[in-house]
């Protein structure tokens, strides 16, 4: 058994093959050393030369799988390869972003610990897809003529990416034009932005709504006046004219 | 004029109709900090004004709070499992070897005819167990084993411990450290059922179901 000295002076590519051929140790269930892939995830870290590719080539296959799975439970809905790709580069970006940094990486102190937080960073791209899709919903339905034209295309994706920034800056100008009120602010959020309940609104602001039908009244005020505005209005017809 | 003016009305109707509809799907959690940045939000992985404006927005959010809860949960719950496999190093469990066949092995005690040689298996090691009786202390018997495979995969200092289900059975040295060509040996084992327990700093497994008899 090598020393954690030895380790230290290997080359990363030999490292690699160690680290490999202990992954495959550990998923035969035989005795396996962490210690190879931990120490090529350190060079990563610290940024050695060739460690974070080798580091990608590792550990991206597994991350794809496991974005496959975990998109099916989420309920991510239809994504084809190159979405589950996107989503797997997401996770592991951020997984490079806020632990395989020096600064970050001194908090991960066992191989367990950095590949738990990979595994959340894959869960975490998933779920975060999987809340873009409400939103994304609302832009399908709009564009979808659009995308019965020309689905699958490159530039259809990049238009409705667009889409979905001007469409969020529309809301946010909407919401930001006829909440000037509190009243207003607190319930475009809790009721729109939260999903919750005038009820649970009125419990947790007392003094502002004295009942949840002060929430449902100062609700249907705010809604009426965004019927009126004209950008909602010019939504609404993209909304209805797709 | 009066038709334009009825698709006019009922454009508004179903306007006002799906309006809050929308806004909701539009709005859901739209401020939300995403996934990513929750998780590393947990590990205090965040720069420190991203870090404030995470906390400011987990004092009026009920869904986020419950996110970080989840992580709290699975971080924990990681380490507990990782604080378990130190104790029992590398993997984490109790392997049990299979019971392959009774064979007659070349065991180093040359002197004694092996009257049980049993062969376990476990991945790549095998073990062989003979069971001898004691010509100087009848009913008692002699245990001779042997680990087979490359020993140095179990790492230093293997330990290999002989239970007894009757606490009253004694047994000579119940606690021995194998030798470097994979030998140790049980003298003085009364009657009785036997589990063998082989440790090291990085593997455990344990053979259950010896029974030493008078046949």
């Amino acid at each position: 058994m090598l020393r954690d000295t030895q380790i230290r002076l290997l080359k990363t590519e030999t490292l690699f093959d160690h680290c490999v051929e202990q992954t495959e140790n550990f998923k035969k269930n035989k005795v396996s050393d962490s210690r190879f892939c931990y120490e090529l995830l350190r060079r990563a870290a610290y940024g050695l030369p060739n460690a974070w590719a080798l580091v990608y080539e590792k550990y991206s296959p597994s991350v794809l799988n496991k974005i496959k799975r975990y998109s099916h439970s989420y309920g991510t809905g239809q994504l084809d390869e190159a979405d589950f790709e996107d989503l797997a580069q997401n996770a592991i970006v951020a997984w490079h972003k806020y632990v395989l940094n020096p600064e970050c990486w001194k908090k991960f102190q066992s191989l367990e610990k950095a590949l738990a937080y990979l595994d959340q960073c894959t869960r975490g791209a998933v779920k975060d897809c999987v809340r873009s899709q409400k939103l994304n919903i609302t832009l399908n339905q709009l564009t979808e003529d659009k995308l019965a034209k020309k689905s699958g295309d490159q530039d259809t994706k990049a238009e409705i990416n667009q889409y979905s920034q001007d469409f969020d800056d529309q809301i946010r100008q909407i919401i930001n034009r006829h909440c000037q009120r509190i009243e207003d602010k607190i319930v475009f959020q809790y009721i729109f932005e939260f999903d919750l309940k005038p009820k649970d609104v009125s419990k947790e602001f007392p003094t502002l709504f004295e009942s949840p039908a002060r929430v449902s009244s100062t609700k249907r005020n705010l809604l009426k006046r965004i019927e009126r505005d004209p950008l909602a209005k010019l939504l609404w017809h993209d909304w209805t004219a797709g | 004029m009066a038709k334009s003016s009825n698709e006019s009305s009922n454009n508004k109707s179903n306007f006002s109709e799906h309006l809050e509809k929308r806004l909701k799907r539009a709005a859901y959690r739209m401020n939300c900090p995403s996934h990513q940045t929750l998780l590393a939000y947990t590990w205090n992985l965040l720069p420190e004004n991203e870090s404030k404006a995470v906390s400011l927005h987990l004092d009026s959010c009920p869904h986020c709070p419950k996110e970080i809860s989840e992580f709290e949960d699975y971080f924990s719950k990681q380490a507990h499992e990782e604080a378990k496999s130190q104790r029992i190093p590398s993997r984490r469990t109790t392997l049990f070897p299979r019971f392959i066949s009774v064979v007659s092995p070349a065991l180093r005690s040359g002197k004694e005819s092996p009257k049980f040689p049993l062969l376990y298996s476990l991945e790549e090691q095998k073990i062989n167990i003979s069971i001898n009786a004691e010509k100087q202390a009848p009913g008692q018997f002699k245990l001779v084993g042997q680990l087979l495979g490359e020993l140095d995969q179990l790492g230093e200092n293997v330990n290999i411990q002989l239970l007894s289900s009757n606490p009253s059975n004694s047994v000579d040295g119940t606690n021995l450290l194998l030798q470097p060509d994979g030998y140790f040996e049980f003298t003085n084992v009364s009657v009785g059922d036997y589990a063998f327990l082989i440790s090291s700093a990085i593997f455990e497994f344990s053979i259950t179901d010896l029974t030493l008899g008078d046949g």
